[in-house]
């Protein structure tokens, strides 16, 4: 069969080609007011911390932020679009250590940290992403076990 | 002048691992939500919007992220006053609500999510029905002075299901910090 080709991402990475220490193609992102607008449509979260700039100041951010679903929705795009679109997430937590506002520009950066395979032999790539901000390189950190298909 | 906490510790610890039910997301899993998750991050997977390569995948089938599934699943920010009712009803009777509820007490009625975790054990996408989820209440730590007011470190974990299969689809632990906002 003729497999149909994505312009955009490869089916999957090999498994046996991915080491330890590789680093992943770093992504930006500039984050807008209309980023934080697209971040409540993508997420439907109405907590008025993420829309309400008066809201986020009086409960001691320094304006509206990222919520962490945008976060584990760019976490997601940077793995699998490293890893294909047969890639699938197993495991994903996230840590802010930092708030993402408007004017912000985030950099996110990722190495492979473990190759392995888990009892049911499927091919396991650990991965610590890490996001950056204006202010500091670990603004929000990730850990990520991603299985490649092949 | 300081608020007392003595006791609130004892009170909270009453509702850390009671049984909980399965609420359902208000509808079922779409296609146009999915890309709605998918364009906030500007995410091009084939596997979320391109039917033929998804079809051809090992997935055989247009998915969702793995990952959106606290997105897809929240609560519906209006509906019809009589199913708003409902929701809240079933909501109220909750051990996480009526923890909540001893916390708003004391002031605490401002959330933070400071750790989430998440594993992954199935796919699934449109076509699944509604997302269930059953969320418990594991943890809840004593009262806190944070950089942003005291407050208490609120931990649960959800198991999420789909109408498709009794098997979850996933499950996640959420660290939250619960603090009294506009002290500082």
């Amino acid at each position: 069969m003729t497999i149909t080709e994505s312009p955009t991402h490869r089916r999957s990475r090999e498994w046996a080609d991915v080491s330890v220490g590789e680093e992943l193609e770093p992504l930006t992102f500039e984050v807008t007011r209309s980023t934080l607008a697209k971040d409540v449509v993508g997420t439907r979260d109405l907590y008025p911390i993420h829309h309400d700039h008066e809201f986020a100041r009086a409960n001691g951010a320094r304006d509206i932020f990222l919520n962490t679903m945008w976060y584990q929705g760019l976490v997601g795009r940077f793995v699998n679009e490293w890893g294909g679109y047969e890639s699938f997430l197993r495991r994903l937590s996230v840590q802010m250590q930092a708030h993402g506002c408007p004017g912000d520009v985030l950099t996110v950066r990722g190495t492979v940290t473990a190759v392995r395979r888990d009892e049911a032999g499927r091919g396991l790539i650990d991965i610590e992403v890490a996001i950056a901000n204006r202010d500091r390189d670990d603004a929000v950190v990730a850990k990520v076990t991603v299985e490649l298909a092949a | 002048m300081q608020r007392s906490y003595e006791g609130l510790e004892q009170r909270l610890t009453a509702y850390v691992n009671q049984p909980v039910d399965r609420v359902w997301s208000p509808w079922p899993l779409e296609a146009s939500s999915i890309r709605q998750f998918c364009g906030m991050v500007e995410d091009a997977n084939p596997a979320y919007w391109d039917e033929t390569i998804a079809a051809e995948s090992r997935f055989g089938r247009l998915i969702a992220p793995p990952h959106a599934l606290m997105a897809l699943a929240i609560d519906a920010w209006w509906l019809p006053a009589h199913q708003q009712a409902e929701l809240d009803r079933v909501k109220a009777s909750t051990a996480e609500a009526k923890a909540r509820a001893v916390l708003a007490e004391y002031g605490m009625t401002t959330v933070t999510v400071v750790e989430r975790e998440e594993e992954y054990f199935a796919p699934y996408g449109p076509g699944d029905g509604r997302i269930g989820r059953e969320r418990r209440v594991t943890a809840i730590s004593p009262v806190k002075q944070t950089k942003v007011g005291p407050g208490v470190f609120f931990t649960y974990e959800i198991d999420y299901f789909t109408e498709r299969s009794d098997e979850p689809v996933a499950r996640a632990r959420n660290v939250t910090l619960i603090y009294e906002g506009g002290t500082r």
